[in-house]
């Protein structure tokens, strides 16, 4: 992603979130750049991902394409992309900033000649995305607003949920990060191995545009016990 | 050995109560505090509770009694020791045997007048044989209507402290929870439980009533408080032990649903809440608990003779805690009536901490005490024995057996039974399936037996086996001992005796729920936990039959008083904003709450953005019109059922509006729908009826029409809403979209087209609008939405664009004659009565809401008609009725407002169909009773009804 030069004339698209700090124009979308001051309990918005919508029987072909069953969630390695089976017949795709023309074209030609009927949706502009990260605490977080249960044993990674999160119809995704490898030197006799490293529980969050900010304040507010940092998201978490 | 330490510099009140240090003593000796207790300054130390700190400091009296006024003092030194409720703050009811003290904490006892030392309501106690049981349902039953009366006088007398109106809001929290095993009590066996749990892979929550875990191990000998310690170690060395204190089970519903209250804990970084500074009083905890293992313990039984309430009869559990956790003397000179081991070392304990024991009167072996008798402020001065000897004693001590709080079991749907050999009731053993029980509970046994027996049912629960692998506890051989040969207290919290239950079961109340209810015993704040057995004794005494016959109150939660702000906890009620809200914001919009949203009102002066759309061009944000995706080729097939017109042949690029009704007939929602392909359409509906119509129409396709090839994807904040309305808004839009041709002829009124609009691609055009001028509807990608907006203002300076709000919106279409449905239409309001009769085809083949139309069709119903009030200045009220003669109702108004292009008041409403002709006068009854004669209009619309405007 380059970032335009300031005052350059162009359609400005911006996230249903407020920024914590002076925003950024990157590929025409407004970004919050505020570094993340902790690696504990962290909430950045990714509204500006490209999010597209699928529509199709539970049972026929394009369901099987996708190989995505409802409830959970998959990342392609090439694409980066995620396919989250997110209720019955209903599929979304999250891919980098940008992409959502190409994903709803790749998706039709791909399932929509086939004769079944399918629905493809550009929802990027309709939904607002946040991530929430950093280990136990992010249960603690969910756990205020959600009665599910988000025990690795209940809901490991790649499970997709939808339920009400602060009174409010939200899609929940545990999509952890990956490993990194830590800033400090290794302890002697040397640290695990980065494939040895487990991923940072880490979930993505996205309800209806129009009540994006108050999802974000919502988790803001059930994270102060946890000191939770408000940040503008980084490559890693994309 | 006692050495009262002196008490610091400048402390008032001094009683060198407090002892010198011991070991396993929880206060903090390097944090002294201090804090005020009615008017004056005492002290205490980091660790003591309200209680001892007061205690030590020689206060033995802290409340009266709730109906005669009588002084208390520590009775149980715990939660529910009812003598001990208080006022801190402005906090009521705090239960000042358990709660920590604070330093700069403000406590003042609670239900005194007007003073603690002097209670006028005292005299009470003078008239006290004519408020017993059922006095006020004998004395206040009649005359009915001097009720409010006595409700006044009463008030005065109730119990409870005050919550000042200027009390800030505290904050309170909610939690869900999922643990695999769910301890309730952290005594040895509670903590054995988890620790067995664990073990076996289960995630616990250990929840414990008190600060500490512990249980009664704490105030026991050297080797137990080992043990204890033993054992807190190892549960905070596991990790799959989540420890909750000073928090409390207070209920258990089906499949183990736990609440569980966690309170503030002062020694806590952050209370307990998380980092140092949480704001957090209290948090509800929800859990879905795997297993739920009750370890709540044994709580000592008052024993029941006269003057046992007086301040200075004490349980031997309060003394011992009293000088073992808090190394305070509870007394000098002391009487023990023991029944029990725990009872015999309590005397050992009150004689290392110095009391003079005066006498040990074993209960076992016939010991008894007949009375206690009062020094002049009513607290104990000496006892009266069983052989009429009388000992002079500022403390009595009794140990006559103990009562098991049952409550989880009985909400778990057991019935505990009387052990006689026990004195006491046990599990009934007809639990379900994942509730199990150890501690006291289960049975008697040595700390160790206890914690063997915890660790194994901690390990049944955790791999949810039946808890009968478990080798079970005995019980210990107890007498049974409730009552000597006086009348004494048995509800201390309602001022209940066992004369009053005796003269009740006289009465006639012998069973023991009429009991309860009739005397109140057992209903007050402690609930049952220190009189439930007691009250059973002495009803079984009176009738004759046994405690086993007689039985037990049922306990329902909660198990412990819950606070409000516990149970409310964070208040969530989502809102929706547009993308244009940080504008609307900026430029002075006043906030409209409508539903969820958030929607500008007006930005100052509506009738002024009203006479800018006539005469020029406005812009407003309709963002929350709802908005459904709709593809599939049986598209219009659903159109037509769920609209009341036709759709079949609405040709691509065009809009049409529909009204959808329910199958009652009755106005559902209204909307224009468009369609954008051959097999895509694009639904708009009401602001408010978005969730509703998806809902509606998902039904109508997954539970009558599956076969139909339709899928709808809501897109109501996909795109932000834009209506340009106004003769100029040709032009402004002209300005910023180059790719669509939008002359009248290229693009004529109900007709759509996609293009770009300031720079933004995949912007939809719909030619319609809602105040009756030539206007344009852009759905632009939500993104975009502020972009345009203020792309558009930018544009048309030179036109005088501005905003309009919702009000400017509702005038001009009034002015328009538009009906909103829910406003101008009600749940009964049917598609004819809203003059929809040129919308609705009845010859369809089917539509939802059909068959009633038709039916409406021959039926008498009020019609939707414009009406203007002969005087122009008159704004009849919404809601206003039409009536004819005195008070016959014959219609209402449903919308009003001065129109600022007509300059006059006009409106909508329904009139019976005799009425509905043009021209007739009606009468409006407005509410402050004016009478305003009003003409029935030829049309809704009372400006431009040939729509030559906004066809222009």
């Amino acid at each position: 992603m380059a970032e335009s030069k300031a005052g350059v004339a162009g359609p400005v698209a911006r996230s249903p979130i407020r920024p914590s700090g002076a925003p950024v124009l990157v590929d025409g979308w407004e970004h919050d750049i505020t570094p993340p001051v902790c690696a504990g309990l962290r909430l950045c918005d990714l509204s500006w991902l490209a999010k597209v919508s699928l529509r199709a029987s539970m049972d026929g072909a394009t369901a099987a394409g996708l190989a995505v069953g409802r409830g959970r969630a998959a990342r392609d390695a090439a694409t980066r992309r995620l396919v989250v089976g997110s209720g019955p017949g209903e599929w979304m795709v999250i891919g980098p900033q940008g992409q959502g023309p190409a994903i709803v074209a790749e998706l039709d030609e791909r399932f929509g000649s086939a004769g079944e009927l399918v629905s493809v949706v550009d929802l990027t502009h309709g939904r607002a995305l946040v991530r929430l990260s950093g280990a136990d605490a992010v249960v603690g977080v969910l756990s205020k607003l959600c009665a599910l249960d988000f025990s690795d044993r209940a809901a490991p990674d790649g499970t997709a949920l939808r339920s009400s999160v602060a009174s409010l119809v939200t899609d929940i995704v545990r999509d952890d990060l990956p490993a990194t490898l830590p800033t400090t030197a290794p302890a002697a006799g040397g640290g695990p191995g980065a494939g040895g490293l487990a991923g940072e529980r880490s979930y993505l969050l996205h309800c209806e545009r129009s009540s994006g900010q108050y999802l974000f304040d919502a988790l803001a507010d059930a994270g102060r016990d946890h000191a939770i940092a408000v940040y503008g998201a980084t490559e890693r978490d994309w | 050995m006692s050495a009262p330490s002196a008490p610091a510099a400048g402390v008032a009140v001094s009683g060198g109560r407090r002892l010198a240090p011991r070991e396993g003593e929880v206060i903090d000796r390097g944090a002294p505090l201090r804090f005020r207790w009615d008017g004056r300054e005492h002290s205490g130390y980091r660790g003591d509770t309200i209680v001892s700190a007061l205690l030590a400091g020689g206060v033995t009296v802290f409340s009266r009694s709730f109906k005669y006024h009588r002084p208390r003092g520590v009775l149980s030194a715990s939660f529910v020791d009812p003598g001990c409720t208080l006022q801190v703050g402005d906090e009521p009811n705090v239960r000042g045997g358990h709660r920590r003290v604070e330093p700069g904490m403000n406590v003042r006892p609670q239900n005194v007048w007007p003073s603690l030392r002097f209670d006028a309501k005292s005299a009470n106690q003078l008239v006290g044989r004519f408020l017993g049981a059922g006095f006020y349902y004998k004395t206040f039953i009649k005359p009915e209507r001097l009720w409010p009366a006595y409700e006044q006088v009463l008030k005065r007398f109730a119990t409870g402290g005050k919550v000042s109106p200027q009390t800030p809001h505290g904050v309170y929290d909610k939690r869900y929870a999922h643990p695999d095993v769910l301890v309730a009590g952290g005594g040895p066996a509670g903590m054995a439980a988890a620790l067995g749990a664990a073990e076996a892979g289960a995630a616990v929550m250990l929840v414990e009533e008190d600060y500490d875990l512990g249980g009664h191990l704490r105030w026991g000998d050297a080797s137990q408080r080992a043990l204890a310690a033993e054992l807190v170690a190892a549960v905070n060395a596991e990790a799959g032990i989540e420890v909750l204190t000073n928090s409390v089970v207070t209920g258990r519903y089906d499949d183990n649903w736990v609440a569980v209250c966690q309170r503030r804990h002062p020694d806590r970084v952050g209370g307990g809440f998380g980092p140092a500074g949480s704001p957090v009083i209290e948090r509800l905890v929800k859990a879905r608990a795997g297993g739920l293992v009750v370890a709540a313990g044994l709580i000592e039984r008052p024993y029941v003779f006269e003057g046992n309430d007086r301040p200075g009869v004490m349980l031997s559990s309060a003394a011992r805690r009293l000088v073992k956790l808090w190394a305070v003397r509870p007394g000098s000179r002391a009487v023990v009536l023991t029944a029990n081991p725990e009872g015999d070392a309590a005397a050992e304990d009150l004689a290392s901490a110095g009391v003079e024991v005066a006498r040990v009167l074993d209960a076992r072996s016939g010991g008894d005490v007949v009375r206690a008798l009062g020094a002049r402020d009513g607290s104990l001065a000496a006892v009266e024995l069983g052989d009429g000897t009388r000992v002079a004693c500022d403390l009595l001590v009794t140990a006559v057996g103990w009562s098991a709080p049952t409550s989880l079991l009985n909400m778990s749907g057991d019935r505990p039974v009387y052990e006689p050999r026990a004195a006491r009731f046990l599990p009934g053993g007809r639990l379900p399936a994942g509730v199990y029980v150890t501690g006291g509970l289960a049975g008697d046994a040595s700390a160790e037996r206890l914690v063997e027996h915890g660790r194994a049912v901690g390990a049944a629960a955790a791999r949810g086996e039946d808890p009968a692998g478990v080798e079970a506890l005995g019980v210990d051989e107890h007498p049974e001992i409730f009552r000597g040969r006086t009348h004494g207290m048995v509800d201390f919290s309602e001022d209940v005796s066992s004369k009053d239950l005796v003269a009740a079961a006289g009465e006639g109340y012998d069973s023991i729920e009429l009991m309860k209810r009739y005397t109140t015993v057992t209903m007050g704040p402690s609930q049952g936990k220190l009189e439930t057995v007691n009250a059973v004794a002495v009803l079984s005494e009176a009738t004759g039959r046994s405690i086993a016959e007689t039985g037990t109150t049922v306990w329902r939660p909660p198990y412990a008083p819950i606070s409000l702000g516990a149970l409310a906890g964070r208040i969530h009620e989502p809102v929706r904003y547009s993308p244009m809200q940080p504008w609307h914001e900026a430029h002075g919009a006043r906030p409209l709450v409508a539903g969820q949203w958030i929607r500008p009102e007006h930005y100052g002066d509506p009738e002024a953005e009203v006479a800018s759309v006539r005469s020029g061009v406005g812009i407003i944000d309709v963002t929350p019109l709802g908005k459904l995706d709709l593809r599939g080729p049986d598209v219009p097939e659903l159109l037509n059922l769920l609209y009341v017109n036709k759709w079949s042949k609405l040709a691509v690029g065009s809009v049409r509006y529909g009204v959808m009704c329910a199958d009652d007939g009755v106005v559902l929602d209204d909307g224009v729908t468009g369609r954008l392909c051959e097999d895509q359409w694009l639904m708009s509906t009401t602001s408010s009826g978005a969730a509703t119509v998806w809902e509606w129409a998902e039904a109508w396709l997954q539970t009558e029409h599956p076969g139909w090839r339709v899928q709808v994807t809501p897109v109501t904040t996909a795109y932000a809403s834009i209506n340009i309305a106004g003769p100029a808004s040709r032009e402004l839009l002209g300005r910023l979209c180059t790719d669509v041709e939008l002359s009248g002829e290229a693009f004529p009124y109900m007709h759509l087209r996609a293009g770009t609009v300031a720079g933004v691609e995949g912007c939809w055009m719909w030619r319609i609008g809602f105040t009756g001028e030539l206007s344009y509807e852009l759905h632009v990608p939500a993104g975009y939405g502020l972009h345009v907006w203020e792309s558009l203002l930018a544009a048309g300076g030179d036109l005088g664009v501005g905003p309009f709000g919702i009000e400017a919106q509702r005038i001009m279409r009034l002015e328009k004659g538009h009906f909103i449905v829910g406003q101008d239409t009600d749940g009964l309001t049917k598609a004819l009565g809203a003059g929809l009769d040129w919308l609705v085809k009845v010859d369809k083949e089917d539509f939802v809401g059909k068959p009633e139309i038709a039916w409406q069709a021959g039926e008498r119903y009020q019609r939707l008609v414009g009406l203007q009030p002969l005087d122009g200045d008159v704004v009849p009220p919404e809601a206003s009725q039409i009536v004819q003669g005195e008070r016959r109702i014959v219609g209402r108004i449903t919308s009003s407002r001065r129109s600022p292009t007509l300059g006059r008041s006009i409106c909508l409403g329904f009139v019976e169909p005799e009425l509905a002709g043009a021209g007739t006068v009606v009468t409006v009854l407005a509410p402050d009773g004016r009478r305003v004669p009003a003409r029935v209009m030829e049309h809704h619309a009372h400006y431009d009804p040939e729509g030559v405007r906004l066809r222009g």
